[in-house]
């Protein structure tokens, strides 16, 4: 049985490693690799991964479309992507057309989709939710997140900040919080210490006397080691950083989307050789109970044309065998539509790994409607 | 969201079974928690759960059927566009319910009620004040007191401050400099203390800079707080507002005459310095937990001394 973490980090190891996976090979390269995932990951050298979360619960079956499957439409008379309109995956799946940003990679064979992921008896809190996800746990006893460990083998006090990086001002729980944290940056512009305007020669030496007065705050207080890591990561990161996207030339025009600008950020620091191996973002608005159809196409499409420029970018450079892109979502919705016209939040959802050596394809036949018209999770955390 | 403010502004120092019972028909809360539309046929469990799991209980003083049944009581209510509460009495479950071992036909203040009642409750809300106001990791003697002048007082947080405020442990080394100030106290104590004038229209965006938008918290649990304010991003944001507010004469007016009596600026930089260190770090600039006059460092971990 796959335990904890298992599932997701065997997932994607098996992906970037090229295998390509039905679910039932998923579970056994769970369990050889129980105990031995996070040295599988960590011999990764420099490899990548991105992740893009959709914060809210996306709606899977309107991302994934179980095109051929009419119980999908007589739930859904006024919201279900329709069969002639979806980019399809297979006799069985499509991609909504929203997502053809995505195209080239699943031409190219390097999407995979995994459906049907979930753990038993959700109870519908966001909340809980949310815990369950950024630790892969869920019996809830977990404090830091599923991706703690690969974070602390990336980020040292030795000139490596920006070997995990989430863009936002805040740091997901997946990567809270091993001693040396990843770097959290808000956007390039504000990762910047600003000058005195009228005395910009002194910027420095005002740096030095804050460093001093704040050098004061040491152990035993109880966040000095936090504190420490924080103030000494952004003064390394902040040039590294900007070295980076100066030297940067991306291969595409990104969009100029929160997602877009943020990939870009990521592949400059990827071509920058700084280290990333993990990379976090958040495409938040997902939460689409109301108005559902125009606002989560509008999602779907900022994140197909973001995605799909980053692909390309990688592919430019040769880079795609080393990075990989997982795209997660704490719920899905409902099968059927409500009154209104959007979805209340549901158990369904689809996680979308791309990029990596994966021979793309669904993993497994995703996102079916059980008999009781209510999805059951098929892979259990 | 507003409204939800001006309720907490105006109770927080109330008893908590004032807040309690009426931050349930907060319209803010019962829509974010589905309280709104919840009828006797499809109970939304959302509220009753955070209820006790979040705001008076924590995970693992009730059970999965407390909360079921608990949420019947909170059936029938309908909040419209305008942020109007109604209560469809049709749509009510008014039979029996059973909750943390008490039976009777409850409403939404009933479950308040038997909830308080629980030992654990006092507990839970004398872990939280003193978490926030002293230190992260409290004592439980400490604890044990607060909660038992909770119990004692009807749950007055006034009393349970008053008491928490003259406990050793608030005056300890231990709570000295222990809590990270969120991004409203370092913004707003920060203008106040050095006397700016600003009209404070850039503000809400440096806040969110530093991880807090005002008026939209992550989830009901509310700003995590402690060491989740502090990493690269929000550090960099911190000291470019401190940049901000020193050095932008137009958009924020500082006039260190407002730092020392009479106006009278000293001309010795020296006394400047140690003027400026006594109203930001309690005249302790070098010490850390071991330093400062004893005197001063009953200002307690939220105090003027409190890191960044």
């Amino acid at each position: 049985m796959l335990n904890r973490r298992g599932f997701i980090q065997s997932a994607l190891v098996g992906v970037a490693a090229g295998i390509y996976m039905p679910h039932v090979f998923v579970r056994a390269l769970g369990t050889a690799l129980a105990d031995g995932s996070r040295a599988a990951l960590s011999a990764g050298g420099d490899r990548t991964l991105i992740v893009v979360q959709l914060a809210g619960g996306n709606d899977g079956l309107n991302t994934v479309v179980p095109y051929q499957d009419g119980r999908y439409y007589s739930a859904r008379p006024t919201l279900a992507v329709r069969p002639e309109t979806v980019l399809p995956l297979s006799r069985e799946l499509g991609l909504n057309p929203a997502l053809a940003g995505l195209g080239q990679a699943w031409a190219d064979g390097r999407l995979a989709v995994v459906g049907g992921v979930g753990y038993d008896h959700p109870s519908l809190s966001h909340f809980e939710a949310m815990d369950i996800w950024q630790t892969a746990d869920p019996e809830r006893g977990r404090q830091s997140g599923w991706l703690a460990s690969i974070v602390a083998g990336a980020v040292d006090s030795q000139g490596h900040p920006l070997g995990a990086v989430a863009l936002g001002a805040r740091l997901a729980p997946a990567l809270c919080c091993p001693p040396n944290a990843a770097a959290v940056v808000e956007g390039p512009e504000s990762f910047r210490l600003a000058a005195d305007p009228r005395y910009p020669a002194l910027t420095g030496a005002r740096q030095a006397a804050l460093d001093r007065l704040y050098r004061s705050y040491r152990p035993p207080a109880p966040y000095a080691a936090l504190f420490e890591s924080a103030a000494q990561g952004a003064a390394v990161g902040i040039g590294q950083l900007h070295r980076a996207l100066e030297a940067y030339r991306p291969a595409v025009d990104y969009p100029g989307t929160p997602l877009g600008s943020g990939l870009k950020l990521f592949a400059a620091l990827i071509e920058g050789g700084l280290g990333l191996r993990v990379g976090y973002i958040v495409q938040g608005g997902c939460d689409t109970h109301a108005d559902q159809a125009r606002t989560h196409e509008a999602l779907l499409r900022a994140l197909g044309d973001a995605l799909g420029a980053f692909y390309a970018d990688l592919a430019a450079r040769g880079r795609l065998d080393r990075v990989l892109v997982l795209t997660w979502s704490e719920f899905g919705r409902r099968v059927a539509e409500n009154g209104s016209p959007g979805h209340r939040p549901r158990y369904g959802r689809s996680h979308v790994p791309a990029g990596g050596r994966g021979e793309g394809g669904p993993s497994r036949p995703a996102a079916r409607p059980g008999p009781a018209g209510k999805r059951q999770p098929q892979v259990r955390g | 969201m507003l409204a939800q403010n001006r309720f907490l502004r105006e109770h927080a120092l109330a008893d908590y079974r004032t807040i309690l019972k009426g931050i349930g028909r907060d319209p803010a809360m019962m829509r974010w928690l589905d309280i709104s539309g919840s009828v006797r046929a499809g109970p939304n469990e959302n509220y009753a759960r955070e209820l006790m799991e979040l705001f008076s209980l924590s995970v693992g003083h009730y059970t999965e059927q407390d909360v079921r049944e608990a949420a019947r009581a909170f059936t029938g209510f309908v909040v419209d566009r305008e942020g109007r509460v109604d209560f469809i009495r049709a749509r009510h479950d008014d039979s029996l319910k059973t909750v943390l071992g008490r039976t009777g036909r409850w409403g939404p203040d009933d479950i308040v009620d038997i909830i308080l009642d629980r030992p654990e409750a006092a507990v839970f809300l004398a872990r939280k004040l003193l978490r926030f106001f002293v230190r992260p990791d409290p004592s439980e003697a400490s604890i044990d007191e607060v909660a038992r002048v909770l119990r004692e007082t009807g749950f007055s947080v006034k009393s349970a401050l008053r008491r928490l405020f003259t406990l050793p442990e608030f005056a300890s080394p231990e709570a000295y400099r222990s809590l990270v100030k969120g991004p409203a106290e370092y913004v707003a104590g920060a203008i106040r203390q050095l006397g700016v004038e600003t009209g404070g229209s850039g503000l809400p965006a440096v806040l969110a800079r530093m991880g807090q938008t005002l008026f939209n918290p992550p989830n009901v649990a509310g700003w995590p707080g402690g060491p989740a304010w502090l990493n690269t991003a929000t550090w960099v944001a911190r000291l470019n507002f401190a940049n901000w507010l020193t050095t932008d004469r137009r958009r924020a007016r500082l006039d260190p005459a407002v730092w020392f009596p009479a106006g009278r600026v000293p001309p010795d930089p020296g006394a400047f310095i140690d003027r400026l260190g006594e109203l930001l770090l309690d005249g302790n600039v070098g010490g850390g937990a071991a330093g400062g006059p004893a005197g001063i460092r009953v200002a307690g971990g939220r105090g003027p001394g409190a890191l960044v």
